[in-house]
């Protein structure tokens, strides 16, 4: 098990360099430049060359590379080529944003879609479990930018019954936040049940299916019993499975909300930095999410193997 | 946009609720040892494992028909499919304006009302399916090719090649899916041939942890040693023996992405890339009609319903089929 | 002193044409402006022209209640895309930021015509290429420092130099140069031009955004040291977020009571990207006003119970350029003419502007917008001469042409509209949408040689506003404008416009207004269906915001009641 965990860890620097390398060769590729993006398309070429070469950006990729990966290990990432403020707190200060949503968006969804998930796979082919079934996908599909624009108008400008942005004014205390992030949360909720309900379900089926279970209401053991002890203990391994994958978009993938809602989060900082070519910002963000993204497969692997003892064996 | 990064970790492959039917061993191992013994009997053989597969083949079938989850969503998707290839010859036209009855309610005339631009949104909401069904189809074909192919090398041979393979995809899924779109289609241009290979390539990392996990599956069988005990080339044990025994996997992994792909060709259309005006596809149009929203919500409901109902159309349809496999 | 007899002078010949019934008073007024005459002296020629005087174009003038003192106010805006630099920003965000604490020589006012600031008076001589700034007296910076001449010397120079990366400088192109700038003494500007240039004082003015007077001793980062001479200070700057402003204490300025300017006590800039999200916080009470209202989405600000939009006169434009030098518009101004004659101009201002903007002929001489201008010949949908134009042109069964442009704003519909308008006449148009970097990306070797924005046969490209007729020909329809689009070089125009910019009688400048004018629509090198009107929202109980360009807006008058 530690030897499991130990490898996949190291495994993950390899991973992280060649995921850093593909994305300052992509961002290099891409129309623009950041002196461009600096003084706009109204300056001259002789001006945009000047500043490219004042901020090192016309020098060769590899050498630009170098210099920046050489910096990120040792703990220095820069400054933002466009916003003059150092990169680190402010890569740091968005993620601790995004987790914050990330985690209060959790904690709604997945016991409501554990349940849901539970529920329809215990009643199989019942009118429930369609019910459930459909108006969980059905949910799936609506688009975070139009359920969060409808939410806004009905919540915050019509009703009037919950804030407008998903940031608390400052010096709020900490707790506050929650009140402010349950609107973005809602879209995110109807994204997600329906995906993880049917994990849930998935798992729920596959042991109701397995001999030992029968045995065990043969045994005598009571149905409730049953039911917690086994079922849901293995219902949950796919479904964790599942949840630890989505961490890294509900952590990085949210530009649209982020947008909407005026939440400052590591999606939004990302795209801009994308497409304004300051790509200190831009590696260190990709990174961080990466990272995160890895260490939350990680888990839930770890979570799989403690939940499953037959895998656990495996090493 | 297809956020199911990475689906399936490395337990085992839940998103396929089925069993391998059709890769009954013992059903197999009969043709194996008919083709070794007994070459003139092998026809025979074949034909009774022919049969048999043909009737296990209608058996599904009428199976399916009888899935009331799988027709109504093969009802949703056929009007789709009508709707998108045919509307335009009998709804008024989706690309005519009339900018001086922009923005009006639904009528009698425009019975979903009409556009910032005075175009008619229900003939742009049937039409707007076309793109949709080319788009979403194709680029799953392509998920699978790729993706099916890289998890049959790496399934099939383990070992380094596996190693590398994989950590390879690990990098690719690892990358945000909206920051590699953006770089991808920003590189690419515009279009609907680089919105079908971009969606085709963002699903083919996860098509090929699927199709690898099958792969594994299958690669300890008995029908598989034979085969490699025989001296079969690999890429014919490959392509002859183990690719038609995870079929089943590959269509469930299929329709799946089906799915995401319908919604993410709407979230990438909705992020300004690929399509462009006029189309009247439904991600473009929710996209420029936003603004609108308190307005005229007519011009974001439709196309917004529209979209969802294909896409719980298809995610009915895989249910459905799920179902009936693993019975 | 000379200049005095000079200005008299002057003033004496808008009166005469006013008279004659030549110019309009409210053209009267933007020239006098321009001329350097201060509003005291302008209302005098007014009254000598006899009759009322007019309003002034801010809108509900008469409806204002009294300033009231103190309150804070929220603003919402896009946030600054890079790191504010009063010298290099071209944003709406950086703009509007900037704006709060720096001042200009001169501001524009709703109706564009001018107002001092930092200048008190200006005039040319009599050949006008030369220039003398009178400064206001008694200024600060709010660091103390007293505001003079070097301070202008050092802040315009700036601009000028190449290695600031200023955009102003390719405006200011043919116009100033480095070292044209001298103090005469503490309190006196002079600039020496490179040809005469009537217009000059507009681009000294708010309206040239990078012209923002900075201390002599400005070394960079403003945010760190946000001196400067305007209404409010910059208080706490928190990136892609807000920015919070107090009141300047020291602020030159007073109302016409005498009260001290500014009424609030302190601003928040609230930073927001979405156009939607930032309409749905002015819905929702969390925010007081909104400097720019884009149309697209406005209709529910318009029906919201609380709050008012402001609707100003604006010169914004959607430029839509043949690029003369590429097939198939070389050489064809009859085909571009055809293109012209296809647009139903009505149908396009009632789609993106909800029919609330001015309509535009092709011609940036147009009466409605500019006061000054002369009249202009209308140009409504008309498929059989747009046909028969067509038919000269050597395309009788019509062509094929592409438009390139930016996915931004407006301009997907417009090219929609145009291209749906194109259809009858046989003309197909292929939309050919970038997103807004690739629009206006070019290589690094040639950038303006290689952009779309510049060299694509056919391109629909957003304006912000300027104040004159001829600073738009002058940035864009010269042979020498580094930022043409239509590369249009005609010999003709060209001597017309020196003329007309090295003149202040202003009967030449209409006769030659009326012939530039004329050869702008008979040549069509660009498209002008409209010129965008303002929109500022703001809640009921919001007054007194000022500036009518494009991105700025002037608080130093605002006030809220209770």
């Amino acid at each position: 098990m530690l030897r499991l965990i130990g490898r996949r860890l190291l495994l993950m620097v390899p991973t992280l360099i060649l995921a850093s390398i593909l994305i300052f060769a992509l961002a290099e590729v891409l129309p623009g430049d950041v002196g461009r993006s600096i003084l706009g398309p109204y300056a001259t070429q002789e001006q945009v060359e000047l500043l490219n070469e004042r901020l090192g950006a016309d020098r060769p990729i590899y050498v630009r590379y170098a210099a920046w990966a050489g910096g990120f290990v040792t703990g220095d990432w820069g400054e933002s080529l466009l916003l003059k403020v150092p990169v680190f707190p402010t890569v740091m200060k968005a993620l601790g944003n995004s987790l914050v949503l990330a985690g209060f968006a959790l904690v709604l969804i997945v016991p409501t879609s554990v349940l849901l998930g539970v529920f329809s796979g215990l009643r199989r082919d019942s009118a429930l479990d369609r019910t459930i079934t459909v108006s969980t996908l059905s949910m799936t599909v609506i688009p975070e930018f139009v359920s969060g624009v409808v939410l806004l108008y009905v919540f915050a400008v019509w009703l009037k019954v919950l804030p407008v942005t998903a940031m608390p004014p400052d010096g709020s205390p900490f707790v506050s936040r929650f009140y402010y992030l349950i609107l973005p949360a809602i879209p995110l909720m109807f994204l997600e049940l329906g995906y993880i309900a049917r994990m849930a379900r998935v798992g729920t089926v596959q042991v109701l299916a397995m001999p030992y279970i029968r045995t065990a209401v043969l045994k005598g053991l009571p149905r409730r019993r049953v039911i917690f002890g086994h079922v849901l203990r293995n219902a949950m391994v796919p479904t964790v499975t599942v949840i630890g994958s989505q961490v890294g978009w509900l952590i990085g993938g949210l530009v649209v909300i982020e947008t909407l809602f005026v939440y400052p989060g590591i999606g939004k900082l990302m795209v801009d930095a994308a497409q304004t070519h300051d790509l200190p910002m831009l590696e260190a963000a990709v990174l961080m999410v990466a990272i995160l993204y890895m260490l939350s497969n990680l888990i839930a692997d770890i979570v799989v193997a403690l939940l499953n003892p037959r895998i656990r064996a495996g090493g | 946009m297809d956020r199911r990064n990475g689906a399936s970790g490395p337990g085992p492959d839940l998103q396929t609720e089925g069993s391998h039917l059709s890769s009954d061993p013992e059903m197999l191992e009969l043709r194996v040892e008919a083709a070794v013994d007994h070459p003139g009997q092998e026809l025979q053989a074949d034909s009774a494992a022919a049969l048999e597969q043909k009737r296990q083949r209608r058996y599904l079938v009428k199976a399916l028909l009888r899935s009331p989850t799988f027709m109504v969503g093969m009802v949703i998707v056929l009007f789709w499919i009508i709707m998108g290839a045919f509307s335009v010859y009998f709804t008024q036209s989706p690309t005519a304006q009339d900018a001086l009855s922009s923005l009006q309610g639904p009528s009698a005339s425009h019975w979903f009302g009409t556009d910032d631009l005075g175009r008619d949104v229900f003939a742009r909401t049937m039409a707007g399916a076309r793109t949709v069904l080319i788009i979403a189809p194709l680029a799953t074909v392509l998920a699978l090719v790729w993706g099916g192919l890289i998890g049959l090398v790496a399934g099939f041979w383990r070992g380094l090649t596996d190693e590398i393979i994989m950590r390879l995809v690990d990098v690719l899924l690892a990358l945000p899916i909206i920051i590699t779109s953006i770089l991808i289609l920003s590189l690419l241009g515009k279009g609907t041939a680089i919105i079908i290979v971009t969606i085709g390539a963002l699903f083919t990392p996860v098509v090929s942890r699927t199709i690898r996990s099958a792969v594994i599956g299958e690669r300890e069988r008995e029908y598989v040693m034979a085969a490699r005990l025989r001296g079969e080339r690999s890429a014919f044990v490959m392509t002859r023996e183990i690719l038609p025994n995870i079929t089943q996997p590959i269509i469930v992994e299929g329709t799946i992405r089906l799915g995401y792909a319908v919604f993410t060709a709407a979230t990438l259309s909705f992020l300004g890339f690929g399509l462009v005006p006029p189309s009247s596809d439904w991600g473009l149009t929710i996209a420029t009609q936003r603004v609108f929203l308190q307005i005229a919500p007519w011009t974001v409901l439709f196309p917004a319903l529209a979209l969802a109902s294909l896409v719980v159309g298809v995610n009915l349809i895989t249910d459905g089929l799920g179902r009936v496999f693993s019975k | 002193m000379a200049d005095e007899k000079y200005a008299s002078e002057y003033g004496q010949h808008l009166v005469d044409q006013v008279m004659k019934g030549k110019m309009t008073r409210r053209q009267l007024l933007v020239r006098a402006s321009v001329f350097g005459l201060s509003v005291t002296a302008a209302g005098q020629l007014l009254a000598a022209c006899g009759g009322d005087s007019e309003e002034s174009a801010s809108p509900a003038a008469s409806a204002i209640p009294d300033p009231v003192m103190g309150g804070t106010i929220k603003m919402i805006g896009p946030a600054p895309i890079t790191d504010p630099d009063p010298v290099t920003i071209y944003d709406q965000g950086g703009i509007v930021l900037v704006y709060q604490f720096l001042e200009y020589l001169i501001d524009l006012n709703n109706d564009n015509s001018l107002r001092g600031t930092l200048a008190e008076t200006w005039t040319p001589n009599e050949t006008v290429d030369v220039w003398t700034f009178n400064l206001r007296q008694g200024v600060t910076f709010n660091d103390g420092s007293p505001f003079e001449a070097e301070d202008v010397v050092t802040s315009i120079e700036r601009v000028l130099d190449p290695d600031n990366g200023s955009g102003a400088l390719s405006q200011l192109n043919g116009v100033l140069s480095p070292g044209g700038v001298k103090a005469v003494d503490a309190a006196t500007v002079e600039f020496t031009l490179d040809k005469p240039f009537a217009d000059f004082p507009y681009m000294v003015s708010s309206g040239n955004y990078n012209t923002a007077i900075l201390p002599r001793s400005y070394k960079g980062d403003i945010i760190k040291n946000p001196v400067g001479t305007g209404p409010f200070m910059l208080d706490k700057y928190v990136t892609k977020q807000k920015a919070t402003f107090t009141k300047n204490p020291n602020y030159w300025g007073k109302d016409d009571k005498g009260n001290q300017l500014p009424y609030l006590d302190g601003m928040e800039y609230i930073m927001v990207e979405d156009n939607s999200a930032q309409n749905l916080q002015l819905q929702s009470g969390a925010i007081d006003l909104q400097p720019q209202t884009v149309f697209q989405g406005a209709q529910a600000l318009f029906a919201d119970p609380n709050l008012r939009v402001d609707i100003y006169p604006g010169t914004g434009i959607r430029e839509v350029a043949f690029n003369v030098d590429k097939e198939p518009w070389k050489d064809n101004p009859k085909l571009r003419q055809a293109v012209a004659y296809c647009l139903d101009r009505e149908a396009i201002n009632k789609a993106l502007y909800d029919g609330r903007s001015n309509l535009g002929y092709d011609t940036f001489w147009e009466p409605s917008v500019f006061a000054g201008a002369p009249e202009s010949t209308p140009r409504a949908q008309d498929y059989e001469k747009a046909k028969a134009l067509l038919s000269e042109a050597g395309y009788p069964d019509g062509l094929e042409i592409e438009l390139t442009f930016a996915k931004y704003l407006e301009n997907p519909q417009y090219a929609q509209l145009i291209q749906e308008q194109c259809k009858p006449a046989g003309i197909t148009v292929k939309l050919n949408q970038l997103s807004y970097e690739a629009y206006y990306a070019g290589d690094d070797a040639d950038y303006y040689g290689t952009t779309p924005w510049i060299n694509a046969p056919m391109t629909i490209t957003e304006w912000g506003s300027r104040p004159a007729p001829g600073i738009y020909a002058a940035a864009m329809l010269l042979p020498d404008a580094v930022w043409s689009s239509s590369h249009w070089d005609n010999a003709d125009f060209v001597s017309a416009f020196d003329e007309y910019e090295s003149t202040v009688d202003e009967a030449s400048r209409m006769e030659l207004a009326t012939t530039l004018s004329q050869t702008q629509q008979d040549e069509t090198p660009i498209l002008l269906s409209f010129y965008i009107t303002q929109l500022r929202t703001q809640k009921k109980n919001v007054f007194g915001v000022g500036g009518p360009g494009s991105f700025y807006c002037d608080m130093s008058r605002a006030f809220m009641t209770a």
